[in-house]
């Protein structure tokens, strides 16, 4: 048994087998038992040694015919070495033999505890043999498994997924039904693989290091979401307490979903709005069920991420997705946020094209306009779903009012052709943008008078306005949404929305995170936009305290000059008011 | 029995990829067991596992062991690859 600690990222317990992933796809295959006889199974892992020694050696001869740099034979001299050292072999064949596994099983088995050694080393160069030790055991079971690999789309048990990250075009095409959690060597809060763990309500804990290395396929693994830990092998005691915990939040979530039906109203009566966030139409039901009044912020992003590489969507593909979110809604309203990648996300046709600094770069609405037929393709299906529901443009990235007018010209222009053609749509549709960008907050005055409303983006514009990238462990612990700057950033916008009259929503991460609700509310937030799991705890949050309590606090709060202290401060009142959201504490 | 020599690594890289993989190499043709100790890593030379962790640099004392019915010559070898600083023979 070992106890790994990361980032919970998305609560929830599952006890469930590994499948484990590597950068390549290459699935490290789960724990099999052989029915025949292990000296066939031995057999067959000494076949696949020999298949492997000739692929190594065929592609060492090819290199010293075309590199001079003589270490490049060398590594492959040293792969060898690998692949036919007693010890490995020996303790291989000992597990067929006594335990009766695959002979994958034991490769992948015999290989962890070298790997781990290794990365134990002081030599630099020694440490990084480990990706040789990767690479021999990838093109070993690449020989044993043949055409027997299973891929992600085609899951046959529930499983829960290792891997070092999950790149976007990996979850957007994994078994959904299948996968029961995620634990990945790197990632942060803020991660692609968080957001999707979120989005699908199942545990997942990131950061983690190593796990990859410490886990063989097959390998029972317990996902603690809630704890942000990571039992490999639990042993029998371990197993029981996990299944009481297991049982204990599903009890919990049976005790929020009760005030699921209640309306979100402060003790002194204020109403407040909550909405769900979500990435595919499906979700509609989960944030339904959390008791969202609608989704607040549809990230559209998945429907070009799908393939790999990226292909953009038919008119018709985006047609049908926002079609079944409003059918799944029915009059509730609908916030369809149009292409947002870049940066992290790799836009359709990246290909070639290299950013230096990609966050400050051709993304979102930017590289929307300079590939207007994705744009257009978009706001016409939007157009077109807009006569099955209620549904809302949000506009990302806007940081300057030419941008915003440009994008109402292409809206524009995307109705008249509709009306040339006699089709049908909601011509007042309201467009709103994201305050995601410190320029837009300063100026949300002038924002507000163009816009039918406001969605704050607290994600990037925490890391613009501070300068921080949070995935950077260099910086990583300046990144604080209670830092002063951020707070009269968000007074302001607030403000600007109120006087204009137009709703300001909060759909980034702050929004759902109970440490900053009583601040936000005191600030003049008065709609949230949050993770579906996130709601019922929220609402628990908004309907212990008054917005006169709030008020007080985020006073308080707007006094403080060192961001720690004012999260002391936040997360001592918000405990006083609902001690019992904190369950994370042991 | 066991039979000792002791080698001092001379090259600069240590046991790096080319000079771990001849040392495995070279304890291999023996039908001794060898081993070689750093410290308190006691390392089977048959290995390439074991030789890599050694985490032997420059100027590392190596104490080479065997045992067996050909320990003399693998010691001697051993000794002998190590201390001439993996040069091919």
């Amino acid at each position: 048994m070992e106890i790994k600690r990361g980032i919970p990222v998305s609560p929830g317990v599952v006890i469930k087998r590994a499948f484990v992933l590597d950068t390549e796809d290459v699935r490290i295959p789960r724990r099999h038992f052989i029915d025949t006889d292990a000296g066939g199974e031995i057999q067959r892992l000494r076949s696949a040694v020999i298949a492997t020694r000739a692929d190594i050696a065929a592609i060492r001869e090819k290199i010293l015919k075309e590199v001079s740099d003589s270490s490049v034979p060398n590594i492959f001299a040293l792969h060898l070495a690998i692949l036919e050292d007693d010890q490995f072999i020996r303790d291989a064949e000992k597990l067929i033999r006594e335990r009766n596994y695959s002979a994958e099983y034991s490769v992948s088995r015999a290989l962890r505890p070298q790997l781990k050694r290794i990365q134990g080393l002081r030599d630099e160069y020694l440490r990084e043999r480990a990706g040789d030790v990767r690479d021999v055991e990838r093109r070993l079971l690449k020989n044993l498994l043949g055409q027997r690999r299973e891929d992600l789309q085609h899951l046959v048990h529930e499983v829960v997924i290792v891997a070092r990250d999950l790149t976007p075009s990996q979850t957007a095409n994994l078994d959904r039904n299948k996968v029961r959690g995620f634990a990945t060597d790197a990632g942060g809060r803020t991660s692609h693989t968080a957001i999707v763990a979120r989005a699908l309500e199942i545990p997942a804990v990131v950061g983690l290091g190593d796990v990859t290395t410490d886990v063989s396929g097959g390998d029972w693994v317990i996902i603690d979401g809630n704890r942000g830990l990571v039992i490999v092998s639990p042993d029998e005691k371990t197993i029981r307490k996990y299944e009481s915990l297991e049982h204990e939040y599903h009890e919990k979530e049976v005790q929020l979903a009760e005030i699921r039906d209640l309306p979100a109203i402060t003790l002194d009566g204020e109403r407040i709005n909550l909405y769900g966030n979500i990435e595919f139409p499906e979700e509609v039901t989960a944030a339904l069920n959390g008791g969202a009044e609608g989704i607040g912020l549809y990230r559209t992003e998945f429907l070009y991420l799908r393939e790999q590489p990226a292909v953009a969507p038919t008119e018709r593909e985006h047609f049908e997705a926002y079609t079944k979110a409003l059918n799944l809604l029915g009059d509730r309203p609908l916030v369809i946020r149009t292409l947002d990648l870049g940066a992290d996300k790799f836009p359709p046709d990246a290909g070639g094209q290299f950013e230096k600094n990609p966050f400050l770069g051709s993304r979102s609405l930017r590289y929307c306009f300079q590939h207007p037929e994705l744009l257009n393709t978009q706001l016409r299906a939007i157009l077109r779903a807009s006569v099955f529901g209620k549904v809302r443009i949000l506009l990302p990235m806007v940081s300057t009012l030419q941008e915003l007018r440009r994008a109402k010209e292409f809206i524009a222009n995307a109705k008249a052709r509709l009306d040339a053609e006699g089709v049908a749509f909601e011509h007042k549709i309201p467009v709103g943008i994201m305050i995601e960008v410190p320029s837009a907050a300063v100026t949300a005055g002038d924002f507000a008078k163009e816009s039918d409303f406001f969605s704050i983006g607290t994600n990037d514009l925490i890391q613009y306005t501070l300068a921080v990238d949070r995935g950077n462990p260099h910086v990583a612990d300046l990144y604080n949404p209670a830092h002063p700057a951020i707070l009269s950033l968000l007074k302001h916008v607030f403000k600007a929305g109120h006087t204009a009259g137009i709703p300001v929503a909060m759909c980034g991460e702050m929004s759902g995170d109970l440490d900053y609700t009583m601040l936000l509310l005191g600030l003049g937030l008065r709609v949230f936009s949050v993770s579906p799991i996130m709601l019922p705890e929220l609402k628990k949050v908004i309907r212990s305290v008054s917005i006169e309590q709030c008020k007080a606090v985020a006073e308080a709060a707007m006094k403080l000059d060192d961001p720690l202290a004012t999260l002391n401060l936040l997360r001592g009142e918000t405990r006083k008011v609902v001690p019992e959201a904190y369950f994370d504490e042991e | 029995m066991w039979v000792e020599a002791k080698a001092i690594v001379p090259n600069t890289e240590g046991l790096h990829a080319r000079p771990a993989r001849d040392l495995w190499e070279t304890a291999r043709r023996f039908s001794s067991e060898v081993r070689i100790v750093h410290g308190r890593v006691d390392a089977d030379a048959k290995s390439i596992f074991d030789i890599m962790t050694l985490d032997a640099a420059q100027g590392t004392e190596l104490i080479i062991r065997t045992c067996g019915a050909d320990a003399e010559a693998a010691a001697e070898a051993v000794a002998k690859l190590i201390a001439s600083g993996f040069k091919h023979s």
